[in-house]
């Protein structure tokens, strides 16, 4: 595990350092609704630990549904709405995947769906720019967030990126919070394939 | 891996109970088959209690919270069930019932249980009650103090593995109910006390059996090596019995701890690379090094 944590680690900062990029590929919108699903949207979480290793860990969903509504000729999002298989998620080392799943973090056996839906959208201060709030579901806790978004309609489609965090202790994660840290990145790219880190399920 | 607090909350306290318990117990009623018994449900319930302490959660939500309430009530039924003013099938039903609330309580509702409910219950109720009756033979052909040695021993092993393979937290708590037994055990091996020692196996089996099983289904795919650990013990029979039974005792007790460490490490290795062996499977059909985008 050490050696692989090592070469993952390697990996993570020469990645990094190159700032690999992949171009969004804009989703249909067609009746004013886009159907997302792994072929044309990206999750992604990356947990990283404390102290002076973090370690960043990424992790995805394999399986996943949603839609997203919009108007692509007044450019605006109207709602957003994905219902995530928790039983796919998936990382790059087999151990750290069934830990995740484990009643440590996911419990995905107790709680295997997780789920976004939007309540509001608003525009942000720049074209484009929206801010998102809808209550997140995750092992089986939901709390209301807000993200940012930044939206591009071009070819009468929509790509949408946010990044943002959570606090996994807010949902119920409470393992380990002295050693792996609270604090989750997710990152939604709508107008780009998800990525499998390894065999799912 | 372990934090301080839980050494000294989860394994050292639940550990030194049942060890004063069954000292004490002994003192007060030496030959008590209910020593043993007392002494780790003892042990058991102060480690639960730390655990639950705070949380809110005393009554079991979900299957593998019962575990340590299953060892428990284990430990009541445990020595009634060896008790010889009852009949033979008096005594097998009293263990087959524990198992059944055990199988009950331990064996989840999941829409994709395989086998299913129905079935793993009767697997669980049939194979907890085989191992039952196996370790009380046990205990009768050789050394009590080397049976409860070995019960602690593969309690611990089952622990640290769950702890290993799957979750931290799952196998801290079943660490307890390890130390809980380890106590008892030290005690035992003190003060010899064959009637205690078989007292004990009826919450040894279900407690052990309970973890081992709710660790190996919680996982996908099944950790299986898992399920074999409660057996462990079973292979002191090979020096209860044939030829190696009529060595010395020391020898027979040499061989016995050869053969009880190269089973569990054999087992813990067969665990540890089973999860192993699933990455290198996901290597060979499509893993590959994540472009990872965004991350600082």
């Amino acid at each position: 595990m050490k050696l692989w944590s090592t070469i993952a680690c390697s990996a993570v900062a020469v990645l990094g350092m190159a700032v690999v990029s992949v171009a969004a590929t804009p989703v249909p919108v067609a009746g004013g609704k886009a159907a997302l699903t792994p072929d044309n949207t990206r999750l992604q979480f990356v947990c990283a630990h404390l102290g002076d290793k973090p370690d960043p860990r990424t992790g995805t969903f394999g399986k996943f549904t949603g839609t997203l509504e919009a108007d692509p000729a007044a450019k605006t999002i109207k709602s957003i709405a994905l219902d995530f298989d928790a039983t796919s998620l998936n990382t790059e080392f087999a151990k750290l995947t069934t830990h995740l799943k484990s009643p440590d973090f996911f419990d995905t056996r107790e709680h295997p769906k997780a789920s976004f839906v939007s309540k509001k959208i608003t525009p942000g201060s720049a074209a484009g720019e929206f801010q998102i709030t809808g209550d997140l579901t995750l092992h089986g806790v939901t709390k209301s967030i807000t993200l940012p978004a930044k939206a591009t309609f071009a070819d009468g489609g929509v790509t949408v990126t946010s990044d943002f965090t959570v606090d996994r202790s807010e949902f119920g994660m409470k393992y380990g919070l002295e050693k792996v840290d609270k604090k989750v990145s997710l990152t939604v790219v709508i107008g780009e394939k998800n990525k499998v880190l390894a065999e799912g399920k | 891996m372990f934090s301080v607090d839980f050494l000294l909350k989860g394994l050292l306290a639940p550990a030194a109970t049942a060890f004063a318990t069954a000292l004490v117990a002994m003192r007060v009623s030496r030959g008590s088959r209910g020593i043993g018994a007392i002494a780790f449900a003892a042990g058991q319930a102060l480690g639960t209690a730390w655990f639950l302490y705070g949380t809110g959660d005393w009554w079991p939500t979900r299957n593998l919270q019962w575990v340590p309430w299953v060892g428990i009530v284990a430990a009541a039924i445990g020595p009634t069930a060896i008790a010889m003013g009852l009949a033979v099938v008096e005594r097998w039903m009293l263990v087959i019932l524990a198992a059944l609330f055990a199988a009950f309580v331990l064996v989840p509702h999941w829409p994709d249980l395989w086998p299913s409910r129905g079935v793993s219950i009767a697997l669980f109720v049939a194979v907890t009650f085989a191992l039952h009756r196996l370790t009380d033979q046990l205990t009768r052909r050789t050394s009590p103090r080397l049976v409860v040695s070995s019960m602690a021993a593969t309690a611990v092993t089952a622990g640290l593995l769950i702890a290993a393979t799957f979750s931290l937290s799952l196998g801290e708590a079943a660490l307890t109910t390890a130390a809980a037994l380890a106590g008892t055990a030290i005690a035992l091996v003190i003060r010899r006390d064959e009637a205690a020692v078989r007292g004990l196996v009826l919450p040894y089996v279900l407690s052990v059996s309970g973890w081992c099983y709710v660790a190996t289904i919680e996982p996908t795919p099944p950790l299986l090596p898992l399920l074999f650990i409660p057996a462990a013990s079973l292979v002191l029979w090979l020096t209860a019995v044939g030829p190696v039974s009529h060595w010395s005792p020391r020898a027979r007790w040499s061989i016995s701890l050869l053969l009880l460490t190269a089973t569990l490490f054999g087992l813990g290795a067969w665990a540890w690379f089973s999860v192993d062996h699933q990455a290198d499977k996901n290597r060979a059909t499509g893993w590959r090094m994540p472009v990872v985008i965004d991350v600082a």
